[in-house]
């Protein structure tokens, strides 16, 4: 009977032998093949660039599972100890992680041509303002026209550059929101995109940040005789938005559009900023220390925050307390209303957003100023006229009684 | 008297104690490996095997083959057990199967197969169970062996 049951299994064995007859491997090369496809599937996962890639690879690793099926329980005790299914499961998740890493690229991808399209009317739009900018600076510079003329020319000129302050400002927030956000991986994927080509030099971020700087800051120095202290403000804050934006995506966009020469732009934007954020913030201080003498607001001399918080605070705390030993003369009344009218009506009301944007004061520099400005206010304010004549004629009237009692 | 019948079932006792000690033993362990290990032997000839924990030099069977063991001339060693816990080793060139019986520090050989005049070209071994599959994947030759020789040998037409 045992030896029978050893020729049914000999038989059964040549049987399925003159099959493996046509392929002839072994076990361990059907093992060292697994694996070695594995290898390659991982791989192709790991090279692959679109979606429709992973999900063509996610077809195959099912035909792979297919035509390994009948020897997975070899395959499970040569992977020991991992196994055919968690080989399988693993091959699985690594597609799908990538699946989804890839859809986030591709999002990003659609995201950045949409930006691409957005600098590109950004580029002719600023062209257009750059233009009439330009234009009316010429015209005031060569006018021969009256006095009246040239004043409604200066208007027209600043708010030029004001509508394109603004528009550069929107421009900055845009270029933020987009390539601030870019997920993990992302910014490596987009600069190879760059280098094949998708993005047109004419609309790379970098040109237009580049030449946002060449025209401000020829603006201003062409500017100096027809720009306000607002406008200088306006520029200064518009400089510092631009400067903490570029903080804070420059190295990915110069990753991203810099191809060979990401050290040249970052050399040359870096220097522009530099020489922007110098030549505007010499302008305002300049244009503000100005504007206080005019007014004779003698506040000392101040060319950064710190000094120009100081002078502010003690020429308030020194006035106030000048204020303490005058009850009745209003020279020190006329001192506050001067310097009230330029604090309400400047610094809380037509600056006051550039003044917090760019840090000329921060909002606590100013509330404590307001506070001393208040208190300045309360302590100069001399005693009203017809209060002392009413006074004077209740005490004239008490004397008189008093010396009309003495008598009787 | 009487001592020496205590005696005589203390000693009854103790025979039947050892006996049963001495007979303990587990019957149906399948030593069966499911995939042959390939295995590179060192600079001195040692192949270790680390899954299932079994190392020795290949030198001596060289020396078997070629009679010569002055240095390694065996690129991979080919390596598997049958579920009787026989171990079969052969490599690229050898002309025999050598089965060896683990032994205490040591492997006894139990069979030398001889498969191949001119040499095994690519031999490979799988787990047929109760046999071994010998297969030469260069000449698809292909030959059921168990611990006492050959059962069948196929060759590709």
């Amino acid at each position: 009977m045992k030896r029978l049951l050893n020729l049914v299994t000999i038989l059964a064995i040549v049987i399925s032998g003159s099959a493996t007859l046509l392929a002839q491997q072994s076990d361990y090369q059907i093992k060292k093949k697994f694996e070695n496809r594995y290898s390659e599937l991982l791989s192709n996962i790991e090279m692959a660039q679109k979606v429709s890639e992973i999900d063509s690879i996610i077809i195959v690793i099912d035909d792979f599972r297919s035509n390994y099926s009948e020897h997975s329980e070899m395959l499970d005790y040569a992977l020991y100890p991992e196994s055919f299914n968690s080989k399988i499961a693993s091959l699985k998740s690594e597609a799908r992680s990538s699946e989804h890493k890839l859809l986030i690229i591709e999002n990003q991808a659609e995201r950045l041509s949409m930006l691409t399209e957005e600098v590109s009317r950004f580029k002719g739009e600023l062209a257009n303002l750059n233009a009439r900018s330009d234009s009316l600076r010429n015209e005031i510079a060569h006018s021969q026209q009256s006095e009246k003329q040239l004043s409604e020319l200066v208007t027209r000129y600043r708010k030029s550059v004001e509508q394109r302050d603004r528009f550069i400002f929107d421009m900055v927030d845009s270029l933020f929101v987009t390539y601030n956000q870019l997920a993990p991986g992302t910014i490596e994927e987009l600069s190879k995109k760059d280098g094949s080509g998708t993005i047109k030099a004419s609309d790379n971020p970098l040109e237009i940040i580049d030449s946002i700087l060449d025209e401000n800051i020829e603006t201003l120095k062409a500017g100096s005789k027809s720009f306000t202290t607002e406008d200088y403000l306006r520029i200064y804050a518009l400089q510092t938005k631009v400067n903490e934006v570029w903080d804070n995506i420059g190295d990915n966009l110069i990753q991203i559009y810099g191809g060979k020469d990401k050290s040249k732009w970052k050399k040359s934007i870096d220097s522009d900023l530099k020489e922007w954020k110098a030549s505007s913030s010499l302008s305002m201080w300049k244009s503000l220390d100005i504007y206080l003498e005019d007014r004779d607001l003698e506040l000392g001399a101040f060319d950064n925050n710190t000094s120009f918080f100081m002078a502010l605070d003690s020429f308030v705390s020194k006035a106030s307390k000048k204020s303490d030993g005058e009850i009745i003369s209003s020279s020190s009344y006329e001192d506050f209303k001067t310097f009230s009218e330029f604090w309400s009506s400047k610094v809380l009301d037509d600056w006051n957003n550039y003044i917090v944007d760019a840090d000329v004061l921060t909002s606590s520099q100013i509330a404590s100023i307001d506070g001393k400005v208040d208190t300045w206010g309360d302590k100069s304010e001399p005693f009203p006229t017809s209060l002392l004549i009413i006074f004077g004629i209740a005490l004239i009237a008490i004397i008189g009684l008093i010396t009309a009692l003495i008598i009787k | 008297m009487e001592n020496s019948r205590v005696s005589f079932f203390v000693f009854i006792a103790a025979l039947l104690l050892m006996s049963a000690c001495k007979t303990f033993e587990v019957k149906n362990v399948n030593y069966a490996q499911q995939i042959e290990s390939v295995l590179i032997p060192t600079n001195e000839g040692v192949v270790n095997d680390s899954r299932y924990g079994i190392s020795f030099n290949i030198l001596p069977f060289q020396y078997q083959e070629i009679q010569d063991s002055s240095s390694v001339f065996v690129d991979e060693v080919r390596l598997i057990r049958n579920s009787n816990g026989y171990y079969f080793i052969t490599a690229t060139g050898f002309q025999n199967v050598y089965v060896m019986e683990p032994i205490k520090s040591g492997l006894k050989l139990k069979e030398k197969i001889t498969v191949s005049e001119e040499g095994l070209k690519a031999p490979a071994f799988n787990l047929r169970s109760p046999f071994i599959q010998l297969i030469d994947t260069k000449t698809s030759e292909v030959y059921t062996l168990n611990e006492k020789g050959i059962k069948r040998e196929e060759k590709k037409s």
